[in-house]
């Protein structure tokens, strides 16, 4: 048997609403439909009434879920594009993350955000926007890289009081694959060494981690062992695991597909150089995308996000630093 | 006919770019293979770029004075068939994906020039690109971990951009070290090092006379128990040094700091080191109780355990390194003081009496001084010298 990263997500979503009849998931198409990815193909009709098309209207779909699980309900909410979870900023940022800080009402929402760059998708259809939502406290922000870590840590979203920003990557949804679901994996705050190598630490989350998997193996061929560490959630993310790569290594590579101006990798490097400055022999790193909107056109795209040849370029300058 | 790049060549480690300083050949010239064509000229030196293969120069894309990374393509040569593929084969490895991606390698085209993106300029050592001077956080924690100075991580060779320390090397060296007969350095061993260290950081200089020790010798015999060259020296300096005060001031930022009680200093040479017990306002203590003094502040130096007012700095300090059979030398002061005074070994040399005419003999030694020149220069130092030759001449006025 083989399983995809999407059909990974479609998986915990059926578990999620067989296991716990607080669970319902709204989205636009996401009903008869299946959602423009085909995320709930056929839920509707296993899980009748659960899973619901909402209105063209991420405001009202993010407001109502909040009323929802205020009552008591545990929603999913699907964007179509993590893009359009701009439209529902007020009720992601004001109302969701704010609620139990205001009135000790948890809110137990997971808001899906298919995320990324695919070749051609261009400004509105390819963005990460993990950095923008890790800047507000009481949202939880996952960026799973592998099937094993979708499903697991889409469960883990729904079983969580706090709202949820589940940001899974449109490039893998179909191009990663695995054997086999868990049934259990690693706590959400918990990092992941993906490589272990002794030479310069690469911090990573999402496609990401691929891209620098495969620079790492570049790398090798020149007897550069480099360790990638997984971040799973960017918030929180898990300090010790990065500290512990870099007291190993002494150099540190960040990288993400979010944009450089405040983002995810600035978090990781400025709390390294804040709680790790003596353990670091040069000066850390990071790859984000270009600081411009996406381009269409697939060779600019390319050439916008980090790709391991990038990556590698940059993780060879900073080990022979 | 294909054409195949003339790249700018890794012309050295730690050398990411170079710029181009002459063209030898132009558009259209038939070359040989390694045929040198263009000239560049990198921080270290000037080197010739050489062709892969031979052929005709198709074009030449670099431009004089600019500066290009190593990898970068410098021109095209139109080659054969089986040179082009040989060498198109063999350039660096194309976009990449990882093996858990499906269809990667097909969806992504690859961008042609994100390897020749950045330099090492984006990546430049802090304060300039002599990298032998910097050191990495990481670096100076781990010395500070091994109690070793900064300055030792010097000697080590570099294999960092511009030539500076990696954490690497220096782990290696470590190593090295390792396998070399070692033991711990005792606490007065390395109290002795950082003291010679920090006073090291000074212009220190150092003149020296002939003194003849005749006086001293016939005015020990007058008293009992009767004071060594030393205690007759640090004697004689304290008389100086109360009488020349601005001699023994410290330079302490944009002050000339003067001394308010002339507190004279004696090395003795103690198991592994040297302790430098403190006589305090000696110009006014009498010559005839040094010698009790000196023999409790011996004993107790050999014990390691000086008593307090024998701790405080000094102004400056003799030693006697005449008693190691050594004629001169130039000891350091310590580091919170301006000078040190040394006596050497004494012996019978031949002395011109100008009232017989004739050559005697005469027990002589030399008297040097080690300052710091920031504080005095050589006409104040010699007076003060002068000075203190003319006193160990008249012993009673000690």
């Amino acid at each position: 048997m083989s399983i995809t990263y999407l059909e990974a997500i479609r998986a915990a979503q059926e578990r999620a609403l067989r296991d716990d009849p607080r669970v319902y998931i709204y989205g636009q198409d996401i009903a008869t439909f299946g959602g423009a990815f085909k995320a709930t193909r056929n839920l509707a009709k296993e899980f009748p009434g659960r899973v619901l098309d909402a209105p063209i209207s991420e405001d009202a779909m993010v407001g109502s879920a909040i009323g929802a699980a205020i009552e008591g309900m545990r929603p999913i909410v699907e964007m179509q594009f993590a893009d359009f979870s701009a439209v529902a900023v007020n009720q992601i940022v004001n109302q969701a993350a704010t609620l139990y800080w205001r009135t000790q009402v948890a809110c137990p929402i997971t808001i899906r955000l298919p995320s990324g760059g695919n070749p051609g998708s261009g400004p509105f259809h390819s963005q990460s926007l993990e950095s923008l939502y890790s800047h507000f406290p009481g949202l939880v922000v996952m960026t799973p890289a592998t099937v094993e870590d979708a499903y697991t840590m889409l469960l883990e979203a729904v079983e969580i009081d706090d709202p949820v920003i589940f940001c899974e990557h449109k490039y893998l949804y179909n191009r990663l694959k695995s054997d086999d679901l868990p049934e259990t994996g690693l706590a959400c705050d918990t990092a992941r060494i993906a490589r272990f190598g002794r030479d310069l630490t690469i911090v990573a989350y999402s496609a990401m981690v691929h891209e620098s998997l495969a620079a790492a193996e570049q790398l090798r061929r020149d007897d550069i062992e480099v360790e990638v560490v997984d971040l799973r959630c960017v918030k929180p993310f898990d300090l010790d695991t990065v500290l512990g790569s870099v007291a190993r290594t002494a150099r540190l590579l960040c990288v993400g597909e979010s944009w450089p101006w405040g983002g995810a990798n600035s978090e990781v490097i400025a709390s390294v150089v804040a709680h790790g400055f003596h353990l670091l022999d040069a000066p850390p790193q990071r790859i984000n995308s270009k600081d411009t909107p996406i381009p269409f056109h697939p060779n600019l795209w390319s050439a916008h996000k980090p790709s391991s040849q990038l990556i590698a370029a940059a993780a060879r300058r900073l080990y022979e630093w | 006919m294909p054409k195949v790049p003339i790249i700018m060549p890794q012309l050295g480690e730690s050398i990411a770019e170079a710029t181009v300083v002459r063209l030898t050949v132009n558009v259209g010239d038939q070359i040989e293979s390694d045929q040198e064509v263009i000239e560049v000229e990198t921080n270290k030196a000037v080197m010739s770029v050489t062709t892969p293969c031979k052929g005709l120069i198709e074009s030449l894309t670099a431009e004089v004075n600019e500066t290009y990374p190593v990898g970068s393509t410098l021109g095209y040569i139109e080659a054969s068939v089986e040179d082009a593929e040989r060498l198109n084969a063999s350039k660096p490895p194309g976009f990449d994906q990882s093996p858990a991606l499906d269809d990667a390698a097909a969806s992504q085209p690859s961008p042609a020039s994100v390897s020749q993106e950045h330099s090492s300029q984006s990546l430049e050592i802090p304060g300039s690109l002599d990298g032998t001077a910097f050191q990495s956080p990481r670096l100076k924690a781990r010395l500070r971990e091994l109690g070793i100075h900064p300055a030792e991580a010097g000697v080590i060779p570099g294999s960092g951009l511009a030539g500076r320390v990696t954490i690497q090397d220096f782990e290696a060296y470590l190593e090295e070290l390792n396998r070399l007969p070692s033991k711990k350095a005792s606490p007065m061993r390395l109290a002795v090092a950082d003291s010679m260290r920090r006073s090291w950081t000074r212009p220190l200089a150092t003149l020296g006379v002939s003194v003849s020790l005749e006086p001293i010798l016939a005015h020990r015999k007058t008293l009992s128990p009767s004071p060594g060259p030393a205690l007759y020296l640090a004697k004689a300096v304290a008389i100086a040094l109360s009488e020349y005060p601005q001699s023994a001031g410290r330079l302490v930022g944009h002050k000339i700091v003067l001394p308010d009680s002339i507190d004279i200093g004696v090395a003795v040479e103690v198991e592994d080191g040297v302790i430098v017990p403190v006589f305090a306002s000696l110009d006014k203590q009498p010559l005839a109780e040094l010698p009790g003094q000196y023999k409790k502040f011996l004993q107790a130096a050999k014990e390691k355990r000086l008593p307090e007012e024998a701790k405080r700095p000094g102004i400056a300090s003799v030693t006697n390194f005449g008693t190691l059979g050594v004629h001169w030398a130039t000891p350091i002061p310590l580091p919170n003081e301006t000078m040190i005074v040394g006596l050497g070994y004494g012996e019978k040399r031949p002395f011109w009496d100008e009232k017989t005419e004739r050559f005697v003999p005469r027990l002589e030694a030399e008297l040097t001084i080690s300052f710091d020149h920031r504080v005095i220069d050589g006409g104040q130092s010699g007076r003060l010298v002068r000075r203190i030759m003319a006193l160990l001449a008249a012993p009673e006025t000690l």
